[in-house]
């Protein structure tokens, strides 16, 4: 059964489109990512889910059931959002009872969840401790145990991490994946970082221009981006110009064979780490402007002879800028579009 | 330190302003006669202030008066500007801004221009010269004090904390009493307060729209500083500020004692 599914939804704020068409079906006790670029509507998308906007049209069910106009209140959708909204004027243990006891629960039932679940954000001894007195990481556990506490079918998280330094942001990745792991909500992570849509999801969906462009697993988006615009927003790919005629691809970086119709104008992508350099063999020549060392692996930028910028990325450490080098890809590597519609 | 220097200076010269008044009060309140050239009262005593002030039924009346009115006041602000306040201060929509000028209108146009208006409403209605009347004549001259504080503080505040409230489970009424009314409380306390004051100075409105069957302590003032009674004048004026000092502060410290019990202190 699917734990969330979207049909159709459209969303006009003031006559604008901020999202189109979008239909998505989440499953029960599944990870999902939700990326895009600020601005492409995924927080909408989200209030949309959890009641706290009507959809222009479109239906929203959870486990099911239509909630489309369902109050916030009866959804069992809970976002946490990246600023936590942790009410300022209780202590931590009010904020995560909150939940518990606008539901009308037992005193006793309350204090003994809310004890477990402070344990498990590891914050037991913050329980009579105030929101301003927490540390940034503090204020998004809280905040995530508030809502978890109430064992909602359904978990949002809207950039809840981005707040956060480095090492805390990585720590916290952790702990809602142990925490999904052990609680099994069904949970869709609004964000704009796709390293960490690829780490903790199950499925990444791409929301570009308010529309979903592809849902794939993170390793099918990674390998075959759908279109071109899935492609470069991805980045960390080279994309070039050129075109198809009797089974190969002519372009910049050589004749690559493909299986396509012969057609002018397409556009050929391949991963920064897919183009192979070596000093002697190899079909493109080219020359190395800037070279980047960043530990695990090197960048390298090569100008080729018409003026255009190839990126590679190699654990090579033989090359130095001004270098002449040449290139190589492998045929299987390249992803061809057809250059108008932007789809392969 | 120059900056200390200047700070005290500064301090020190607002501490004058408002304490060479109250001290002319009190001193006007304590002398029989202060002729021009004397720079102290030459005969004090405060037989004849305690004199005017005890056993003097109209006197209490008037400040009965001036309280429950003040009080109707503030409760039909509030009343009326939380809602308001919360739709301008949240939400927008079309003609959001124009309405946020226009609420400013009573206040803009001269107090006696809007009170005749709403007197003959008032003689239609039959709440010239009821307390009920004076109360609301006060309400239009509060409310837009009072509104625009509490839209400030709605627009800080925004919904997020409501929403949140309501995605965790809780309806209407409990999100208005847990999380809503805590968080403007410091601005409906200020808001509060500027309409008890205003209602509580209020003279001309009074006068025209309780018709002198309502009487309350400016009114039952202001004849005694026409009348040159300097001295009177003085004694009510006190017993003016002390009214209002006392009831604000009341109310501030019930309203902090109950938040702090139930929401900053509780386990």
């Amino acid at each position: 059964m699917a734990g969330i599914s979207l049909v159709d939804v459209t969303k006009h704020f003031q006559g604008k489109p901020t999202l189109a068409h979008i239909s998505l079906e989440v499953s029960n006790g599944e990870f999902m990512a939700l990326l895009g670029p600020s601005g492409s509507g995924k927080t909408t998308l989200l209030k949309i889910i959890a009641g706290l906007e009507l959809p222009t049209t479109g239906r929203v069910y959870i486990n099911g059931v239509d909630v489309t106009f369902l109050p916030a209140q009866s959804r069992q959708a809970i976002i946490v959002f990246q600023d936590h909204s942790l009410f300022p004027h209780m202590t931590v243990s009010e904020n995560v009872s909150f939940g518990l006891r606008a539901r009308g629960e037992s005193r006793q039932l309350v204090t003994e969840k809310v004890r477990a679940m402070l344990d498990i954000i590891q914050l037991p001894d913050r329980a009579h401790s105030f929101p301003h007195e927490l540390s940034g990481g503090e204020k998004q556990r809280v905040a995530l145990a508030r809502a978890c506490v109430l064992e909602p079918s359904v978990l949002l998280l809207d950039e809840p991490f981005s707040n956060l330094d480095v090492n805390l942001r990585l720590s916290m990745r952790e702990f809602v994946s142990a925490l999904h792991s052990r609680l099994k909500f069904t949970c869709i992570l609004v964000t704009h970082d796709k390293e960490e849509a690829f780490l903790m999801s199950q499925r990444v969906a791409v929301l570009l221009d308010n529309r979903l462009l592809q849902v794939a697993t993170p390793e099918k988006l990674y390998e075959g981006p759908q279109s071109l615009r899935v492609a470069s927003f991805l980045g960390e790919r080279n994309i070039f110009p050129g075109r198809v005629q009797g089974g190969y691809f002519h372009s910049m970086l050589g004749a690559i064979p493909c299986n396509r119709p012969d057609q002018e104008s397409v556009v050929g992508t391949c991963r920064f780490d897919q183009v192979s350099l070596s000093s002697t063999e190899g079909e493109v020549p080219g020359r190395i402007v800037q070279k980047a060392f960043a530990g695990r692996f090197t960048t390298y930028k090569i100008e080729l002879a018409q003026g255009m910028i190839v990126t590679a990325v190699g654990s090579e450490q033989q090359y130095l800028a001004g270098d002449t080098v040449h290139l190589s890809v492998e045929g299987r590597a390249v992803l061809i579009y057809g250059a108008e519609d932007g789809s392969n | 330190m120059p900056g200390g220097k200047l700070m005290r200076l500064v301090v020190q010269c607002a501490l004058l302003v408002v304490a060479v008044p109250i001290v002319s009060l009190l001193m006007q309140a304590i002398s029989l006669q202060w002729p021009f050239p004397s720079l102290l009262p030459p005969v004090v005593s405060i037989d004849h202030a305690v004199a005017l002030l005890w056993n003097n039924p109209r006197l209490l009346g008037a400040v009965t008066a001036s309280l429950a009115i003040a009080l109707m006041t503030t409760a039909f602000t509030l009343l009326l500007a939380f809602p308001a306040a919360k739709a301008l201060g949240v939400y927008k929509f079309p003609g959001s801004e124009a309405i946020k000028l226009f609420t400013l209108l009573p206040i803009m146009v001269p107090t006696a221009t809007v009170t005749m208006g709403l007197h003959s409403a008032m003689i239609r209605t039959g709440l010239a010269g009821t307390f009920l009347g004076v109360a609301i004549v006060h309400t239009v001259f509060a409310l837009p004090y009072a509104l625009r504080i509490l839209m400030h503080v709605f627009e800080l505040v925004g919904e997020r904390h409501e929403q949140q409230a309501a995605m965790l489970g809780a309806h209407g009424g409990r999100v208005f009493c847990t999380i809503t009314l805590p968080l403007v409380m410091p601005g409906a306390l200020s808001a509060a307060t500027m309409s008890f004051i205003i209602s509580f100075s209020q003279y001309i409105t009074t006068f025209m729209i309780g018709g002198g069957r309502i009487i309350t302590l400016p009114l039952y003032l202001v004849p005694h500083v026409q009348g040159g009674e300097w001295h009177v004048a003085s004694v009510y004026s006190l017993v003016f500020v002390v009214t209002t000092l006392a009831a604000l502060t009341l109310m501030q410290y019930l309203v902090r004692r109950y938040y702090r019990e139930t929401y900053f202190l509780s386990p």
